[in-house]
């Protein structure tokens, strides 16, 4: 059997239940690794600094609420965890209401509610039935995984189920949401007789096992085609078949090769000063520009020998260095 | 016509290398089996600042200016002669971590061959009878120039820190960055006392030199001034490793520079006698040799004593 998610008491009046939570649903999405197209290395998520581009440890992460402009408040973890709800082993039923009552878009998940040791089977019992014959749902708190859940314990044919619910705010209000709604009830009497009848022609019982998710079959069947045939890329590196040569000569022929070829810089300084690629590296050096740091770009300055200073703004830092430059190409 | 891969040897183990002929750094047109040569270059003088420690390479498989990840995992595929360590979370936050330790040449290329550009590594190293992390080997200071400011003002910080430590026990390299990085060696110190330690020197200097220096992270506050960043005194930090090539626009490489070099640096203000690229670091290890050996030789010289 499945671990309990949560265990502890259900408890209503003066009687209190032992009993597991089980999930009721499981997700069958089919789910993918990412993968570096070029490498088939997986892609990791890795949380760095904005700024400085530094990955980070969760120890070095804090929570800042924003306040806007860039101003935060810091909440530490020792804050968060004072500020939440203790551990609770009771799942106290403070209401009983009817089931009609609560429209399904409070629900969140459905888990079961299992009696939790022989002892416990009798209560259980006792309580599935009155609920049952009642037609009520119990209306309860809990604390699952550090956060507080409104929940509905609702009585299915041969058990207590437990609904996760939303609380009142955090449901949106439709006519906050959508731009227009009509209103409804002024129907024209005969269009919506035959409105009804069409409603009514297409009723039938509710079977889910009529719905499938065809797109989950067919991403399955084409995982298992490609498989089968083989088209399975591995992390790590296939074996070339060429003979096994000497490093540093293997190094030194590829150098050879690529000394043919002439850098991005070779190519500006050599380039026509009036052609089309003249124009375009010029372009493509500008926007490098702007995507340098202000300190990186009096660095740059400095070492074309320019006269600046660290008042300057970056627009102004941008234009000397780029005017520095197209001279030095001119002159050279 | 260039090969997708070759088969190659070094040093007794076989390497498959790939895409050899891909420009890495595209400002200069410097290819993957450049960076392969130097580092099979460097190799000898490289290895024992690395040797034995976790490393996080910065790798770049689209070059300088593509997209760049710090990768601290040992990739799962790797060759089963690379050795590795396993790190334990500080605070059981997350599994152990297995980092490669670059141990020998063969292993430096074959990170390379994954285009690791950068080479990080932690100040401590693995031994027998050490926990992991050990304690540490160096105290770092990393001076970063703020903005309007350059390697020169980090040189004269660097006289400054010479000041209050010993020079002779004070290595200084450049970041191959913008900024300039001084070690020194430690002994039967823990990471709390070092951290503190290094703090506290960091807020004297930005104490007696207010105008010069700033000992804290916030930005806004570097504007014309050197920023001392002793944090990295710190088990879990890493700091670029020496000899190690830099992505920057074109191949510089964390360069270990003498006391005279910083201090005429500091006179002259002109940053650029302190920027290296792989064939002038190359020309300065046929000349020098290794600027920084005596900070790792002094490692041996403990350990024979006890």
């Amino acid at each position: 059997m499945a671990r309990a998610t949560w265990s502890g008491f259900l408890s209503f009046g003066l009687v209190s239940v032992p009993v597991g939570l089980f999930s009721a649903t499981s997700d069958q999405t089919i789910h993918f690794n990412q993968l570096h197209k070029n490498t088939s290395h997986r892609v990791r998520y890795k949380k760095v600094d904005e700024e400085t581009g530094e990955e980070l440890s969760t120890e070095d992460i804090v929570n800042g609420y924003p306040l806007g402009g860039g101003e935060y408040v810091v909440v530490t973890r020792e804050e968060m965890a004072e500020a939440a709800p203790g551990k609770s082993e009771l799942i106290e039923i403070q209401d009983f209401v009817d089931l009609e009552e609560i429209d399904p878009i409070f629900f969140r998940q459905s888990y079961y509610l299992a009696p939790n040791g022989k002892g416990a089977e009798r209560a259980y019992a006792l309580l599935l039935q009155a609920m049952l014959e009642t037609k009520k749902v119990g209306i309860a708190t809990l604390v699952l995984r550090d956060k507080e859940h409104l929940v509905a314990i609702r009585p299915a044919e041969k058990v207590l189920m437990l609904e996760t619910m939303f609380f009142a705010d955090e449901i949106r209000d439709p006519e906050e949401e959508l731009d227009s709604l009509p209103p409804v009830g002024n129907a024209n009497a005969r269009e919506l007789f035959i409105a009804k009848k069409l409603v009514e022609s297409l009723t039938d019982e509710w079977d889910p096992s009529r719905y499938k998710n065809t797109y989950r079959q067919r991403v399955e069947e084409l995982v298992e085609l490609k498989r089968a045939g083989h088209a399975v890329v591995h992390g790590a590196e296939d074996r070339p078949k060429s003979n096994v040569i000497d490093l540093m000569s293997a190094l030194q022929a590829s150098i050879d090769r690529s000394a043919k070829r002439p850098s991005r810089a070779a190519a500006r300084a050599t380039a026509p000063s009036k052609s089309a690629s003249m124009k375009v590296s010029a372009h493509r050096e500008r926007q490098g520009l702007d995507a340098m740091t202000k300190a990186d770009l009096l660095d740059r300055a400095r070492r074309l020998k320019i006269d600046v200073n660290s008042k300057m703004t970056k627009p102004e830092l941008i234009r000397a260095v780029s005017e520095a430059k197209s001279a030095k190409k001119k002159s050279g | 016509m260039s090969p997708e891969r070759v088969l190659t040897e070094i040093d007794g183990r076989e390497l498959s290398l790939s895409n050899l002929d891909k420009v890495l750094y595209p400002e200069t047109g410097f290819t993957k089996s450049q960076v392969l040569d130097y580092y099979a270059r460097i190799a000898d003088v490289m290895l024992p600042h690395i040797r034995n420690r976790p490393t996080t390479f910065r790798r770049y498989p689209d070059g300088v200016e593509g997209m760049s990840f710090y990768e601290k995992h040992a990739p799962e595929h790797q060759p089963d002669w690379i050795t590795t360590i396993e790190v334990p979370s500080k605070r059981g936050g997350h599994d152990p971590i297995k980092y490669t330790a670059v141990c020998d040449r063969p292993t430096m290329l074959w990170a390379a061959n994954l285009a690791a550009i950068e080479f990080h590594v932690p100040l401590w190293h693995v031994a027998k009878g050490k926990p992991i992390p050990a304690p540490p080997d160096y105290m770092v200071f990393d001076l970063d120039p703020g903005p309007g400011t350059s390697i020169a003002e980090c040189c004269r910080v660097a006289q400054w820190l010479a000041e209050r430590l010993d020079r002779e026990s004070l290595f200084a390299k450049t970041s191959g960055s913008k900024g300039l990085q001084l070690y020194t060696r430690v002994q039967r110190t823990t990471w709390d006392q070092l951290g503190e330690r290094a703090h506290e020197i960091a807020k004297a200097i930005e104490r007696d030199h207010p105008d010069d220096v700033v000992s804290t992270m916030r930005k806004n506050l570097r504007d014309g001034k050197v920023f001392i960043d002793w944090s990295q005194n710190s088990s879990s930090k890493t700091t670029v490793a020496a000899y190690s090539l830099r992505a920057r626009p074109e191949p510089t490489v964390s360069t270990p520079v003498s006391w005279p070099e910083v201090d005429q640096c500091a006179k002259t203000g002109k940053p650029e006698a302190l920027r290296f690229e792989t064939k002038d670091v190359l020309k300065r290890i046929q000349k020098y040799g290794d600027l920084m050996a005596p900070l790792v030789a002094t490692k041996s010289r403990a350990k024979s004593k006890s």
